[in-house]
């Protein structure tokens, strides 16, 4: 093969490589663009005031709106991240900071991989057998417990990691100058690394509020504005998918409207959590 | 030969045999020493000329030379006493039988080539090597009369007690200010006027004062790398220390910062003990009244910096200092 022909070949081939990478990325954002319009479409002519304002009524063909639901999920991924954030963080500064000898740390580790991957249904028959076996109903608090139980690895493992990432020297100067270690974890290296774990924490709420599953077993559902987590307890996804699979013309419409609001809150968290990371990521050099 | 010691163009460092006529470089600070190779030089010295090298590379316990009047201080005279002190890491040792006498108010240099345990022996002033798993002591070291190491040493008050600035310059990502009173800060000092009054201080004592006074709220990660250097001494003497450690405070420099740093070194002194390690020959020189010469965990000539400069007592210092071993 001669110099020019091989130019020539290893020119089409480079030509049709980057066709091809053009090609299906392309087809990738195309089918994403699909899905959000089509929910667009289906959903944003059911949206309406009355969606955030009103609960179901009492006509069934008819629901007007999803308050209860939204409520019930912000009151569950609250109370779910006020015990799930903190655990999660303590257990990632004690992977990062304290994790000195090698057998805990690595079960620890091992065990919040898994627990990030379990299926969601099975936190969901977890929470049934655990909390609301032994409570006698499903109630608000299980679910919650059942998130938290979700959040609580994601929070974990981005915290371990992004505390690895603070320069080592940043705990040298700190130390040197007398300071307690967890005086230099408090003041030096959590703050260092905030931007980075307040972006896990999103992304773990952002899982935690798109969960439908540990939810069915153990907050079950409610048709009512509740405010009281010892009883069944309403959540934005448990309402969407028995509205979804609902036998009336009306609820399905409502469930549209629904999966735009739940999308949308991901998007504005995906973009918090991207604004945050930059930040983050220039505080660190 | 010896006039141009203090000269800022350094001779060569190479493995020249040392009777070759020195040629010049021309950058003090990237004099690097880790270009040099060491062992393979005595060879081509003179049979006999190193004593003190051969005997600690054949593992042979030596004398070092000590310059009468770093042997005569007396207790008072004396801020750091570092007494036959070893330190392994693992089973490898890395400082055998060391004494260094640190003169109170003054600056006492420890130059030697890479992996010399110099900067090891900084870091044991404080205990910072207790970060590092398997680290074992042997011997004692003695900051005005108490001990460094030991069962029911404050290894917190210790580090209070000594200053240390670092090789690559480590303000935290938090404002300047903020930075400076961190120390106070730990002490549980809550009072503004107190932090204010000791952070002005502090960063006149660091000559950075004029250059951040209006920007205290800033992020000190936004200041130059000369700046950082500065802001982080001035960290380190806001709680007016017993001792200033510095590891190489220079080495992550340009040479207009090396410059204002060790400008600063001497200003320094007048308050604080001064101990540096630095790999640059010229900046001992330039800073540092006593030099200790080490090499391979051993110190092998301990004495005023002109003296080991200009005449030291042993030829591998000597050489050692003209760049023509190490």
């Amino acid at each position: 093969m001669t110099g020019s022909a091989y130019n020539s070949y290893t020119r089409i081939v480079s030509f049709v490589a980057a066709a091809l990478c053009t090609i299906f990325a392309f087809g990738i954002v195309a089918v994403l663009c699909l899905v959000v319009f089509y929910l667009f479409g289906k959903g944003a002519s059911a949206l309406s005031w009355q969606f955030f304002t009103e609960l179901p009524g009492t006509d069934p063909q008819n629901p007007k709106g999803m308050r209860h639901a939204l409520e019930g999920t912000l009151i569950m991924v609250s109370l779910a991240a006020a015990v799930g954030v903190p655990l999660g963080i303590l257990v990632g500064v004690y992977l990062s900071e304290y994790s000195s000898e090698k057998f805990l740390p690595t079960t620890v580790r091992f065990v919040a991989d898994v627990l990030a991957g379990v299926p969601s249904i099975v936190v969901g028959i977890l929470g049934y057998e655990l909390l609301v076996v032994p409570m006698g109903t499903n109630s608000g608090y299980a679910g919650a417990a059942a998130l938290a139980f979700i959040m609580i690895p994601i929070v974990a493992r981005t915290t371990e990691e992004m505390l690895k990432l603070v320069p080592k020297s940043y705990r040298e100067g700190s130390l040197a100058l007398g300071a307690t270690k967890s005086q230099t974890i408090l003041k030096v290296v959590l703050p260092a690394a905030t931007g980075s774990i307040v972006t896990g924490v999103l992304l773990a709420i952002a899982r935690a509020a798109g969960e439908t599953a540990p939810l069915l077993f153990t907050a079950l559902s409610s048709q009512y504005l509740t405010r009281d987590p010892s009883q069944p307890f309403p959540s934005l996804t448990v309402q969407i998918y028995n509205y979804a699979t609902g036998p009336f013309q009306g609820q399905r419409t409502l469930a549209w409207a629904g999966i735009l609001v739940l999308i949308s809150l991901f998007f504005v968290l995906s973009l918090a959590v991207r604004w945050l990371t930059r930040r983050a990521v220039i505080k660190m050099v | 030969m010896q006039s141009n010691i203090l000269d800022p163009t350094p001779s060569r460092m190479s493995d020249a045999i040392p009777t070759r006529p020195a040629a010049s470089q021309p950058s003090a600070d990237q004099a690097a020493p880790t270009r040099r190779v060491a062992l393979r030089d005595s060879a081509k010295a003179e049979a006999g000329r190193y004593r003190i090298i051969e005997a600690i590379r054949s593992g042979q316990r030596h004398e070092p030379a000590v310059h009468a009047e770093l042997a005569n201080l007396t207790d008072a005279e004396t801020i750091a006493k570092i007494d036959d002190f070893q330190l392994w890491y693992g089973k490898n040792q890395a400082i055998h039988h060391v004494n260094i006498n640190v003169a109170r108010g003054k600056v006492t240099a420890l130059i030697g080539p890479s992996g010399c345990g110099k900067s090891t022996l900084l870091r044991s002033v404080n205990r910072l090597n207790d970060l590092i798993d398997g680290v074992r002591v042997a011997g004692s070291i003695t900051i005005n009369g108490r001990q460094v190491f030991g069962p029911g040493v404050d290894v917190i008050n210790l580090r209070k007690r000594v200053g240390m600035v670092f090789q690559k310059p480590n303000p935290f990502p938090m404002s300047i200010f903020d930075n400076v009173v961190y120390r106070l800060r730990i002490d549980g000092e809550r009072s503004k006027s107190t932090l204010e009054a000791a952070s002005e201080k502090a960063l006149r004592g660091a000559a950075l004062w004029e250059e951040v006074k209006d920007r205290l709220k800033d992020s000190a990660v936004g200041l130059s790398g000369g700046q950082q250097q500065r802001l982080c001494i001035a960290r380190a003497i806001v709680a007016d220390p017993e001792m200033l450690l510095l590891d190489e405070p220079c080495s992550a420099l340009d040479p207009i910062a090396t410059l204002r740093i060790e400008e600063l070194i001497h200003e320094i002194a007048e308050r604080y003990t001064v101990l540096i390690v630095t790999h640059n020959m010229q900046q001992a020189a330039r800073v540092s009244d006593y030099t200790a010469f080490m090499y391979l965990g051993r110190l092998v000539e301990f004495g005023p910096t002109k003296l080991i400069f200009q005449s030291p007592q042993l030829p591998e210092t000597e050489d050692y200092v003209m760049g023509r071993f190490g």
